[in-house]
């Protein structure tokens, strides 16, 4: 009896709690729920890695931002000048654009976001890392000098990396700047529910159009069945990184599917350890795994292979080559480079790009079949993963790169500059003063036929040199609510931007 | 409940006829143990290699060459279950043996001698009793990384406390009894004792809950690699196969169906056996088993 009671108590506790939640949180077209894969240790611009970029340009403001085709325009710099020998940047700032915490982004402000990323070890120090000195010429002024002429700056102080913090909340909040960020972009950070999700809500001082959003909430949800599961209940507005089938059965429940370019997916080799340092055994695994197949059979189709390390829709990104399926070749070169019983270990994401474990499973076993003892091992957790990688314990582990900066140079100098040998992300170790020659010199030289020249070198040698497991570009699918009335997706990055970008 | 069982006969399994005294259950869940035991022993000399991918025949329903059909990387599902069999087995007795031995020996010290080994042992197991047996399970192999010892130790561990609260309680009961206290008056040692005069005395109701948690550790077990945890997801073990199988389950519904099917009927059997085994050793409570 007593049991009975009780649960009808309950029951009714848990209407009257339902009802609750439903009556304090309207069905609002202003209150917006985007789906996130997973999440991230830290909100501060200077980290990167998976979706972060997405929720960093709607938090931050930069200098310069994209327009809907990826070029790099002004945003928060009202006019530019740059000097006869394209070493000074004097830009001038828009006069009314305020921080999240009311004080003003001036020229003050600006030289304390560079000097504070160039301080660091973070991944957005690269894209400073061309200017040598920083100059107040007035409230609204200042000049950006350059050792070398350096046609990238734009294009690099628009990525999600480049957002401008607020000083006297870095300075008031110190390491936990990252967990409650300060910045002037459409949206102000509200609150951090570890694990579960980011809000945000429209910051009416913003100094552009006005977002079209009261509040943007990004969730976390990492299973794929569970990011359709609430699409199709409505529950959500945005979902990212669905695959084929995914996108298939979302279309026949009329869900809205957009179709993007996805990221170049990889796997890094490690040239520190055995056998991956010989340049053969790295050939033979690109020559070991059938790309075609794992895109048809694993991502359905939704992929093309990749040839060469730019892809084609960056600057400069042209074919190098391709190394077809070709297992007798694979072991003729293991034979060659001596290789008889090797243990590799293969590390790859789970639940991240589509198909990734599976991927991973069967890249293990074409590895096998031309005899590379082959360790998977599968985290679905990006931050450990990042960790263990970090440790340098790998034969090959997979990647992913999204061009989110639409230029080169930002991608050949995080993978294959010798100065980040053993961090993010190159893991692997690469080293050639060859090749740093040539990202030096691709990233100042101005004329645009040159710089063509230079990033066709750097990518027909790479590609020579194997340092990857060319694997492919994925397509990806986005699922969208009727409530989704602004979006934007460009052509490089595949995070939709949920706010009027500038002309 | 456990003392009760420790009065009847002890199981007499050279006795012609133990298995025809069994219910019908009891014996159909032998039967069908015995598929599982053949499959686990032989099957993977008898099917095609469960690691062996071959990407052009993916997701291929039943043929002649593949009788259950393939996974997503060309792999004959068939295979992959009977090679999960061996590996779901394995990890059941050895996670359950580790239970016993490791269990049996801080049950039977504490309950013999007591004091203060007594008090904090079975506080300690009374702690561990009521974290549900996955979440110790998870925590061991978070902490002690994966592999395949790796997780017959964390969920042997969480079958630690089940028995020795078993043998605790049973030695407790036991300790003075006259038999045992005649050996000691004759000058036997306490571990003499226990292993002796105790240990026998407790062997059926030790059969029969450790029948029971060999079923439990399968489960267990298979619900970690579901979770990702533990295994390699590579391995063809059956948790592993379902959560690497969930995202088809409504275009491709054999690779969660067989799976799925294989960790229930191990289960069920195990646990048909275990309730026929008890109402052999003990016919007045035959009232059947569960998990617990």
């Amino acid at each position: 009896m007593a049991r009975r009671e009780w649960t009808w108590t309950s029951a009714l506790a848990l209407a009257g709690f339902t009802a609750l939640i439903a009556g304090a949180q309207p069905a609002s077209a202003q209150n917006i729920k985007v789906l996130l894969t997973s999440e991230f240790p830290t909100l501060d611009p200077s980290e990167t890695g998976g979706e972060l970029p997405m929720v960093l340009y709607h938090i931050y403001c930069r200098l310069y931002s994209f327009n809907d085709k990826m070029e790099a325009v002004s945003d928060l710099v009202a006019s530019e000048t740059v000097s006869e020998d394209q070493k000074t940047w004097t830009l001038k700032l828009r006069p009314n654009a305020k921080f999240h915490d009311g004080t003003p982004v001036d020229a003050e402000a600006i030289k304390f976001n560079i000097d504070r990323v160039l301080a660091q070890k973070g991944s957005a120090r690269i894209l400073f890392q061309p200017i040598t000195d920083v100059k107040v010429l007035a409230p609204d002024t200042v000049a950006l000098m350059t050792k070398e002429p350096y046609p990238a700056l734009r294009n690099n102080l628009a990525s999600p990396n480049a957002g401008l913090v607020s000083p006297k909340a870095v300075t008031a909040l110190g390491d936990r700047f990252g967990v409650q960020p300060v910045s002037c972009g459409p949206y102000s950070f509200a609150s951090w529910t570890r694990g579960t999700s980011i809000q945000t809500s429209r910051f009416d001082g913003f100094y552009g159009p006005k977002a079209p959003y009261a509040q943007i909430s990004f969730q976390f949800v990492p299973d794929v069945s569970t990011r359709m599961f609430l699409m199709q209940r409505k529950e959500a507005d945005v979902a990212l990184r669905f695959g084929p089938q995914e996108a298939k059965e979302l279309q026949a429940a009329k869900v809205k599917v957009n179709e993007i370019n996805g990221r170049t997916i990889l796997y890094q080799l490690n040239y520190k350890l055995a056998p991956t340092n010989d340049l053969r055994v790295r050939q033979a695994i690109n020559y070991a795994v059938d790309k075609e197949a794992i895109i048809k059979n694993v991502l359905l189709g939704s992929g093309t292979p990749s040839k060469s390390v730019i892809a084609s829709d960056t600057f400069g990104g042209r074919p190098s080559g391709y190394y077809e399926y070709n297992p007798e070749k694979a072991k003729a070169l293991l034979k060659e480079a001596g290789v008889t019983s090797a243990k590799l270990k293969l590390y790859a994401t789970q639940n991240r790009y589509y198909n990734d474990g599976l991927v991973g499973q069967a890249i293990a076993g074409y590895l096998r079949a031309v005899g590379l003892d082959t360790e998977v091992i599968l985290m679905g957790d990006w931050a450990g993963y990042v960790d263990r990688i970090g440790k340098g314990d790998f034969s090959l582990y997979t990647l992913s790169w999204g061009s989110s900066t639409g230029d080169p140079d930002r991608i050949v100098q995080a993978l294959f500059h010798s100065s980040r040998a053993g961090q993010t992300w190159n893991f692997g170790s690469f080293i050639d003063k060859n090749i740093d020659k040539l990202i030096e010199e691709g990233a100042a030289t101005v004329e645009t036929s040159k710089r063509l020249a230079i990033y066709g070198e750097i990518q027909d040698k790479l590609f020579a040199d194997a340092p990857w497991l060319f694997m492919y570009r994925t397509t990806g699918y986005m699922a969208l609510s009727d409530k989704i009335t602004t979006i934007h997706t460009l052509e490089g990055p595949e995070f939709p931007y949920l706010f009027d970008l500038p002309k | 409940m456990a003392s009760s069982i420790l009065v009847s006969a002890p199981i007499e399994a050279k006795r012609p006829g133990w298995l025809s005294r069994m219910p019908w259950t009891g014996r159909a869940g032998f039967a069908l143990l015995m598929v599982f035991a053949f499959a686990a022993l032989f099957g993977p000399m008898l099917t095609p290699d469960a690691y062996l991918q071959s990407l052009a025949d993916a997701l291929q329903g039943p043929s002649s060459r593949h009788w259950l059909g393939t996974d997503q990387l060309g792999r004959d599902l068939l295979a992959r279950i009977v090679a999960g069999s061996r590996i779901s087995l394995m990890i059941g007795l050895s996670a359950t043996v580790f239970g016993v031995v490791i269990g049996g020996v801080i049950g039977s010290l504490s309950g013999y001698f007591g004091g203060l080994f007594d008090t904090i042992m079975t506080r300690f197991m009374d702690t561990l009793i009521v974290f549900p047996g996955i979440l110790i399970a998870l925590m061991v192999v978070t902490v002690a990384g994966e592999g395949l010892t790796n997780v017959i130790i964390a969920v042997g561990l969480r079958a630690v406390p089940v028995f020795a609260r078993l043998v605790h309680n049973s030695t407790l009961a036991i300790r003075e009894r006259e038999y045992i206290v005649a050996a000691r008056a004759a000058g036997a040692s306490g571990a003499r004792i226990i292993w002796t005069h105790i240990r026998p005395a407790l062997m059926n109701s030790i059969v029969v809950l450790a029948a029971l948690e060999v079923a439990h550790s399968i489960l267990v077990a298979a619900t970690l690699s579901f979770l990702g945890v533990g295994i390699s997801p590579e391995t063809a073990e059956w948790g592993a196969m379902l959560n690497s199988g969930r995202t088809y389950i409504f275009r491709q519904g054999q690779l969660v169906i067989y799976p799925g099917l294989a960790i229930m009927l191990a289960v069920l059997s195990i646990n048909l056996f275990a309730d026929g085994l008890r109402t052999v050793i003990d016919p007045r409570r035959s009232k059947g088993a569960h998990i617990s």
